[in-house]
């Protein structure tokens, strides 16, 4: 039997318009150095190639991060962006999926202070089904981010070394 | 006067434990559910995510669910690493460490 998680998106308003934004957050349990798993909220971003998050967030949390960089330019909403990036993994649990430890490629990057980790989609597909549905119930009013562990997971591509 | 009602707010943002629902949250979330009913339990939990946009947008926060709401337990980093020194191992999981967006 498959185990399907189910996560309420999040619905808000901007400000100054009143437009509605959805968003999709994954709690995810993230290894830090000390081999402690800390419970991080992570936004699941299906435009995103990879996942990505501070470099002082890793910093200040303990988690893992190489030291060096590369610079990296970047297609945004806003505009292409360079970045100073650093690439390296995440080690990472669902919290209702204990028994399964995840290694995902992600990118530390420089200077952007305090911002949400993103999920990406490379190495996260390999693990788990995704799937963003907007069906409305009393529960979820915005929908839910439904997650699957795929049961032919071959696992996540391992780190060099 | 947007620094003022900024200091005004800052004044007024309770530093740990239980939040309050200020009337600005209150009716972001009935604007945001007038024509999406919820139950109970998911009008609490949205009231609860953007109590905390409200109190501590823009920086990092640890909190637990509680019955009664959402319970901050540290806020900015040099908190969140005391906490963790704190906790046993299995305790920590029963906390989440978010990154609350900008209330506007």
């Amino acid at each position: 039997m498959t185990t399907m998680l189910r996560f309420p998106l999040l619905g808000k308003r901007l400000w100054p318009t009143g437009d509605l934004a959805v968003q999709s957050l994954l709690p995810l349990l993230v290894q830090n150095r000390h081999r402690a798993f800390l419970p991080f909220k992570f936004i699941v971003d299906s435009g995103s190639g990879i996942s990505h998050v501070s470099l002082e967030w890793a910093r200040e949390c303990g988690v893992i991060h190489p030291a060096s960089g590369f610079d990296y330019r970047v297609n945004t909403a806003g505009g292409r962006v360079r970045q100073r990036r650093r690439s390296g993994w995440l080690t990472a649990r669902l919290p209702d999926l204990a028994g399964r430890v995840f290694r995902w490629p992600c990118h530390f990057i420089e200077d952007i202070g305090t911002v949400k980790p993103v999920l990406g989609l490379a190495g996260v597909l390999n693990d788990l089904r995704l799937t963003m549905d907007g069906a409305y119930s009393n529960e979820a009013p915005y929908g839910n981010l439904l997650v699957e562990l795929r049961s032919s997971s071959r696992g996540s591509p391992r780190p060099p070394g | 006067m947007k620094n003022q009602t900024a200091k005004s707010r800052k004044k007024s943002v309770p530093r740990r434990g239980l939040l309050p629902t200020p009337l600005a949250v209150r009716r972001e979330v009935d604007a945001l559910l007038k024509d999406r009913p919820a139950s109970e339990a998911a009008r609490r939990r949205i009231t609860e995510e953007h109590k905390l946009r409200y109190f501590f947008g823009g920086q990092v926060v640890a909190y637990r669910q509680t019955s009664r709401g959402v319970e901050v337990l540290a806020v900015g980093y040099k908190e969140i690493r005391a906490l963790n020194k704190r906790l046993a191992p299995e305790e920590v999981c029963l906390y989440t460490i978010d990154f609350p967006d900008h209330w506007r």
